[in-house]
């Protein structure tokens, strides 16, 4: 069951238990848990969120699951600025590869068909996504020096929810408006997607890629993914 | 010697020899039972003119019989796919799909043809509204580019890869169309190609939605330069898939850039299918609905019909056009032919009473052989109806020989009353033979599964009997009561007295004999050369045999001016091998929706079939990864139907220029090629940017016309749902699924079938992968295949009664054959004439060969009876037979030569091969016939063809006569 579908239309949250959500996911996403101990934990914060729900004062406008979702996405956020002021892309690509729906975004950009890839290049894919996304996360969506991006609001559409940001851009420049889509498809509340602007980042990368390999093959395309994931472009 | 005077000489010479002749003569020349037949028709004339009023009035009588029963029964069928017989196996199979699917025939279609995908569609909506209203002129209005199920899921259709380029091109577009969504100004409009075209250049994305957004963005500029309008096509422009403008000429020139004046669009057509409610009291059932539409689109406001070409077509438009073409000079032809039918006569008898007395006959065979066809042949046809020209040309022939022997007779010093009595005995018999052998010839077109012409052949014999009966009745009866009409002097040609009118001090204007006198020496002329003539045309016709052909396809009947035509064009060219759209299409019949889908794999194995499509066609395949694609790019979709814009860069405001500058600083600048589009762009909006008269506001409009339309598509395409057969819009399903379950399944062709070659490979194609295929394509090969061989099976036939019965009276084979040989080298010398036009054998002027045999054998008939009267020492073209001959072909081409001045190419095509057919049969008759007797008695071919020629050139027979 998707996360918006299974999320009654109910009353608001309040700041309580987003503050005891945020802890919460800090604590799902730090490596020193097991997956054994996430799936528990997981399930305890459903638990959690229900109590809350009902103790505390909802907030305007947010179902549970957008709640829900809006912590996930707060707690992507916050890993994510923290890990990118680490050196190298390695902290990042693990909260990448913990916080996104990684299997969907490498069936959904190959396509049905694989773009032709045999399977150690499927392979070679699938291991440089999480680090590729990363970068694309650090160069686009961290918001960098100019500050990390704020949660504003979230909405129920295409049966997930997608959770408002502004992505800051320094002095002078409008924040960049952007969606992270989270759906709990496979059990956790995942990131499907990425919308800035209007343009998702799935479809994006599937154009992209399908538009490198019609113009110069699978091995190029890889090429540049790992010259994108390793910092190189 | 003076030429007067030699006439007299002869004339006196001719009378001695005809009284001399005539006495002699107890029995016919020819046969013992022409003499019966004579003395039949002799008591026969004795008996009407003892109680010529009696005969005058049951004439009358049965004439109010013949007209009351043709009012009450005749009627006319125009569908031409029933001229064939029910039972050929392609009349079956069509048969059986019209009655699982009788709208396909009944249905009007209407064709949108545009510049843009949003034009045609604007004009799609707009007049499916109004129909749609009109529930008492329609079943059903189906117009699926418009239609709500095909807005919401139209992208659906295709490869999953074209669906993809198409939803991801508008995806990507999301943020551009938030953009001007909000603001539809120029500036705006520039300011989002600058920012897509930034975004563009840091992603690696496949520019083809870029590039075709440039592309039709410089054609209207460009436009709007020249002082034109175009409205920015957004379909278009933000479809991947859909052809981009100039696409063709751009990958031609050398430096990417063309002339703003070479971006066109290859114009969209869009279609409506109309159900009409049919009127069965009406000659036309859909007439009402035909009616409404054209109001309809006429009430359309300009601002939907500028630069949009609207035309109906279908069966019922077809139909309806075609009468109109036909009856359009219809009022001048038949006048013309009136005319010259009463010159023809007024010539033919010498005298305004000979003339009035033809005339009668040929009304009274008109009414009577009407009222048999009544009885005989109703619901006639587009062939059969076309009896009128057969009996006008026969109806009229034995009144003619019969006047004219009448006032040969008086004018070489027989009594009248001997004459008349005489000319029972004399001509009779020739008259009856005539009219057996031509009513047999036509009767054995009946035996043909051509019902057309089964028909006609069955009119045509009873006619020709008729016309007989009415010639040896009528004229004795007149006679008996108005002598004077047939004894008056033969006067001046109608010619003579124009001539008079315009020189009235001409000091020689020719009597009536002196004329006669004429013919007959141009006549004797002329006869020494044309046998050779004949015989050198007849091997040259003969050559082109092969290449004669029926054409089939009443398409090329109709005239190609009339609107329903020019929609059909356009649905043929639009169609032609793209999409399985064409007009013409071959169906098969499946019990169930497993039988069909292999039927229509079947099919689509052949390369001559462009697709085979069945009801579950329609449901699109590769839902599950079609709409997962939707189910992501719908938040773009979305973003670009309700979302608020995001701007990227702070751009200044845009105009023409600065983007042109802009353009030109990039990469493009040095190198047009790295981006034609662009460039192409850029060169357009310098163009305007320098035309002083280019008004903004006009580009803003055009530029964004049919913007909300293309947006509120877009938003409908976020309501997609899984589609599933029960989902598919009725109007769809019906013309798929029959009332009683079973499927059709309709294959395309690959190829443009209007051309014969095409369709004919098309239908052999279909029909060896599956024999059941029905279909206009399939009718339009087997009425080829069928009529062809008809004609072919009834010309032997025909020619065999004809030479059987012609030898059964006459006892003489070289008779028979003088008869026949020459009418096989006139329908050679006709198809040959055809062949040479360019203009086939048609539904329309196939009639022409049952014509040619019944005028040929007729005329051979007569001809050949007169030479054998007159003796091998005389020639026939001293009497009155060819003359009649002559006069009874020229009466004929007089009344329906003028047919090919007809708008209507079906209808002038059997004027022109009448008149061309017609006169292939009188010159062969003419130059043939006696040769071909004078061999028969001589027995030296070479006398008999040679001889004449050698006269002509050295006068070796030492009988040159002189000129009267």
């Amino acid at each position: 069951m998707s996360l918006a579908r299974s999320a009654p239309k109910s009353a608001p949250g309040s700041v309580i238990w987003r503050v005891l959500l945020s802890v919460l996911l800090s604590v799902l996403g730090s490596r020193a848990v097991t997956p054994r101990r996430r799936s528990i934990l997981t399930l305890r914060l459903a638990a959690v969120i229900a109590v809350a729900s009902v103790l505390a004062p909802p907030s305007a406008g947010a179902t549970p699951a957008e709640t829900a979702a809006q912590a996930a996405a707060r707690g992507l956020i916050d890993e994510a600025h923290a890990a990118q002021a680490a050196a190298g892309i390695g902290p990042l690509t693990a909260v990448i590869a913990r916080n996104f729906d990684i299997a969907f975004w490498e069936r959904f950009i190959l396509g049905r068909g694989g773009l032709g890839m045999t399977p150690a290049q499927r392979a070679e894919f699938r291991a440089l996504l999480p680090a590729y996304i990363a970068r694309l996360y650090k160069n686009q969506l961290s918001g960098g020096d100019a500050g990390k991006p704020q949660v504003i609001s979230s909405r129920v559409a295409f049966n997930d929810v997608f959770v408002k940001a502004r992505i800051p851009r320094g002095a002078g420049k409008q924040p960049i408006p952007a969606e992270w889509r989270m759906s709990d498809s496979t059990g956790s509340i995942l990131v499907k997607d990425i919308v800035v602007g209007g343009t998702t980042f799935l479809v994006l990368k599937r154009s992209e890629f399908r538009g490198v390999v019609k113009r110069e093959g699978v091995a190029a395309m890889l090429g540049r993914m790992r010259a994108i994931a390793e910092g190189r472009t | 010697m003076s030429g007067g005077k030699a006439w007299s000489r002869r004339r006196r010479q001719a009378r001695k020899s005809s009284a001399s002749a005539s006495t002699r003569r107890k029995a016919h020349p020819a046969s013992p039972l022409l003499e019966r037949i004579g003395a039949g028709l002799e008591a026969w004339t004795e008996f009407t003119l003892a109680r010529p009023r009696t005969v005058l009035v049951a004439l009358l009588l049965l004439c109010c019989a013949a007209f009351a029963t043709a009012a009450g029964r005749l009627a006319v069928d125009t569908d031409s796919s029933r001229m064939l017989a029910e039972d050929l196996p392609f009349q079956q199979r069509a048969l059986a799909l019209r009655e699982a699917f009788p709208q396909l025939k009944e249905s009007l279609v209407v064709v949108i043809r545009a510049e843009t995908a949003d034009a045609a569609d604007a004009a799609a909506s707009a007049l499916r509204s109004t129909l749609a209203a009109r529930s008492d002129r329609f079943e059903s209005v189906f117009a699926p580019s418009v239609d709500p199920f095909f807005r919401s899921h139209g992208f659906l259709y295709g490869e999953l890869e074209d669906v993809e380029a198409r939803v991801n091109g508008l995806a990507s577009a999301g943020n551009l169309l938030a953009r001007l969504r909000t603001d539809q100004s120029l500036q705006n409009f520039l300011g989002a190609i600058a920012e897509a075209r930034n975004l563009a250049a840091f992603s690696e994305v496949d520019k083809a939605a870029l590039e075709a957004f440039q592309l039709e963005a410089a054609a209207v500029f460009a436009a709007h330069a020249r002082g034109e309008r175009r409205a920015f096509g957004w379909v278009g422009a933000l479809d991947p898939a859909a052809p981009p403008p100039a696409a063709d000429a751009l990958a031609s020139a050398p430096d990417g850039v063309v002339d703003p004046a070479e971006i066109v669009t290859p114009p969209t057509v869009r279609t409506m299918l109309l159900r009409p409610k049919l009127d069965y009291t009406r000659l036309n059932p859909a007439k009402p609905a035909l009616e409404a539409t054209r109001a309809a689109i006429d009430a359309l406001p300009s601002e939907v019909t500028d630069g949009v070409q609207i035309g109906v077509t279908g069966d019922p438009a077809l139909r309806a056009d075609e009468l109109q073409s036909v009856t359009e000079t219809l009022a001048i032809s038949l006048a013309l032919s009136l005319l010259l039918v009463a010159l023809a006569l007024r010539a033919a008898c010498g005298s305004m009473g000979r003339a009035m007395v033809a005339l009668g006959i040929l009304l009274v065979s008109l009414a009577l052989t009407t009222g048999a066809a009544a009885l005989l042949a109703t619901p006639l046809n587009l062939v059969s109806v076309a009896f009128i020209v057969l009996m006008v040309g026969l109806g009229v022939d034995f009144a003619i020989h019969l006047l004219l022997y009448i006032e040969e007779r008086v004018r070489r010093g027989f009594t009248f009353s001997y004459v008349l009595r005489r000319s029972a005995r004399e001509v009779g018999p020739s008259l009856a033979l005539s009219a057996a052998t031509t009513a047999l010839a036509f009767f054995a077109f009946t035996t043909t599964d051509f019902v057309g012409m089964a028909q006609l052949g069955l009119i045509g014999g009873v006619g020709v009997l008729i016309a007989f009966a009415s010639a040896v009745t009528l004229t004795p009866a007149v006679a008996a009561l108005r002598p004077n009409l047939l004894t008056s002097p033969r006067g001046a040609p109608p010619l003579n007295v124009l001539w008079r009118a315009i020189r009235p001090n001409d000091p020689s204007p020719r009597s009536g004999e002196a004329r006669a006198a004429n013919l007959a020496y141009w006549s004797e002329r002329l006869g020494r050369v044309a046998p050779m003539a004949a015989l050198l045309a007849s091997f040259g016709a003969v050559a082109l045999l092969p290449h004669a052909r029926f054409d089939a396809d009443p398409m090329n009947l109709r005239n190609a001016d009339a609107p329903s035509m020019v929609a059909f064009a356009h649905l043929a060219e639009q169609s032609a091998g793209a999409n399985g759209a064409s007009p013409l299409t071959l169906s098969v019949l499946a019990d169930d929706a497993d039988a069909a889908a292999e039927v229509a794999g079947r099919l689509e194995r052949s390369p001559l079939v462009a697709s085979a499509r069945s009801l579950r066609d329609f449901i699109p395949s590769d839902q599950e990864e079609k709409f997962e694609l939707l189910d992501i790019a719908g938040i773009s979709i979305e973003h670009a139907v309700a979302g608020e814009p995001t701007i990227f860069s702070e751009t200044t405001a845009h105009s023409p220029t600065t983007l042109a500058d802009e353009i030109e600083r990039s990469d493009v600048g040095q190198n047009p090629e790295t981006d034609p589009t662009a460039a192409q762009l850029a060169a357009a909006l310098r163009l305007y940017a320098a035309t002083p008269q280019a008004a903004d506001a006009a580009l803003q409009a055009d530029l964004y016309r049919h913007f909300p339309a293309f947006m509120d598509r877009v938003a409908a395409m976020l309501e997609a749902q899984p589609v599933t057969e029960e989902a598919l819009p009725e109007a769809l399903r019906e013309r798929f699924v029959a009332a009683d379950g079973r499927l059709r399944v309709e294959a395309s062709p690959a190829e443009d079938v209007r051309d014969p070659e095409a369709l004919s490979a098309f239908v052999d194609a279909v029909a060896a992968l599956e024999p059941r295929a029905a279909g206009g394509p399939v009718q339009i090969a087997g009425a080829a295949r069928a009529v062809s061989g008809a004609m072919a099976q009834a010309t032997l036939l025909a020619l065999a009664a004809t030479a059987l019965l012609a030898f059964a009276a006459l006892r003489r084979w070289s008779l028979t054959f003088a008869i026949l040989a020459p009418l096989a080298a006139a329908g050679a010398m006709t198809a040959a004439a055809g062949v040479i036009l360019g203009a086939p054998f048609n539904y329309a002027n196939v009639i022409v060969l049952p014509l040619i045999i019944g005028v040929g054998v007729d005329s051979g008939v007569h001809l050949a009876l007169r030479d054998v009267a007159v003796g091998p020492k005389k020639s026939v073209f001293s009497t009155s037979t060819p003359r009649a001959v002559v006069y009874s072909a020229a009466t004929t081409i007089a009344a329906f030569g003028t047919l090919a001045l007809s708008q209507h190419p079906g209808t002038a095509s059997m004027g022109l091969l009448l008149a061309i057919g017609l006169a292939a049969a009188l010159f062969s008759v003419l130059a043939l016939t006696p040769v071909l007797i004078r061999w028969a008695q001589t027995g030296a071919a070479s006398d008999a063809f040679f001889g004449p020629v050698r006269d002509a050139l050295y006068g070796s027979r030492g009988e040159k006569g002189g000129r009267p």
